[in-house]
């Protein structure tokens, strides 16, 4: 009886097991367990990027832009000088000095 | 001296016409080129081109024969190799428009959007009535992912420039990672400033 019993036990043991092993397809790979596992943990990150355009641009050397660009660089470094030196002005002689446009040296050279 | 005043007015009237900002409505589909960068011409363009070759490729019948229903497909990225920014969604929103109406092509919906759509479904299971709530597991698999790449070319000297893009559309099975379609538009500009 109670090796009916444990035989039983085993045998329903067995299709449960059975039940719960995934069915597999004829010709597929052996080991799809292992890629399975890799591919269906911390995927989202990959899929984030889906239906977006990955944008991976560079800059083309244009004769005519760069040109244009120099010449933006140009202007914006002169007016910074420009500026640090009535920058320096001020804090030598101090802001308040109204007569100093007509005593530093770059307001001479006008 | 009322004629001078007249005609002073006059002029500043005209003046200030021709420098007020203006704006005309033009038709989508006729787009002039300005600066001979990527344009709405050109989306327009490589869509056309894109819905012609996919929906005539042999893909799809073979598909359809083979397991008896229509491919249902989704897109993954693009990616913009070229040197301008370029939105790869406007002519592919125009080729997933293209696949419904024809009723030809299944899509599902990816990235974000599908992200929205779990989490509106995971809402559901705590608010929804049981008769309305949508289960989990139960989304279409698709059977093809559709990827792309944006290249171009640029040759600049002096005022001139030829720029050259390249546009291609690849679509695979997901299933057997096997290549079916690729796509292929390229558009060439010779720009003189």
């Amino acid at each position: 009886m109670k090796k009916i019993s444990i035989s039983i036990f085993l045998l329903l043991f067995g299709i449960v097991l059975k039940a719960q092993e995934p069915t597999k397809v004829p010709d597929q790979n052996p080991d799809y367990k292992k890629s399975e596992n890799k591919y269906t943990k911390g995927q989202e990150k990959t899929l984030q990027g889906m239906n977006t355009t990955e944008q991976k641009t560079y800059k083309a050397y244009d004769w005519t832009e760069s040109k244009n660009e120099k010449k933006v660089e140009r202007v914006a470094f002169r007016r910074k000088k420009q500026l640090a030196r009535i920058n320096n002005i001020c804090h030598v002689r101090g802001c308040n000095n109204m007569n100093r446009y007509h005593t530093h040296p770059i307001f001479h050279r006008r | 001296m009322r004629s001078i005043k007249v005609l002073t007015l006059l002029t500043v009237i005209l003046f200030s016409m021709s420098c007020a900002h203006k704006v005309s409505r033009i038709e989508p589909t006729e787009t002039p080129d300005i600066s001979g960068k990527w344009n709405n011409t050109d989306s327009r363009l490589t869509a056309d081109e894109m819905i012609k070759q996919c929906l005539s490729g042999g893909w799809l019948s073979e598909f359809t024969d083979k397991k008896g229903k229509k491919p249902v497909v989704i897109v993954g990225m693009v990616s913009n190799k070229s040197h301008e920014h370029i939105e790869a969604e406007t002519f592919i929103k125009d080729l997933e428009r293209a696949f419904i109406n024809t009723s030809k092509v299944g899509l599902v919906q990816s990235g974000k959007k599908r992200e929205e759509m779990r989490a509106e479904k995971g809402d559901q299971q705590s608010n929804a009535s049981v008769s309305t709530m949508k289960k989990f597991g139960l989304e279409n698999g698709a059977d093809f992912i559709l990827q792309g790449s944006i290249n171009s070319i640029v040759d600049a000297y002096k005022r001139k420039k030829t720029v050259t893009y390249q546009i291609n559309l690849e679509l695979t099975n997901i299933e057997t990672n096997e290549m079916v379609w690729i796509g292929d538009k390229k558009i060439s500009k010779y720009v003189k400033n």
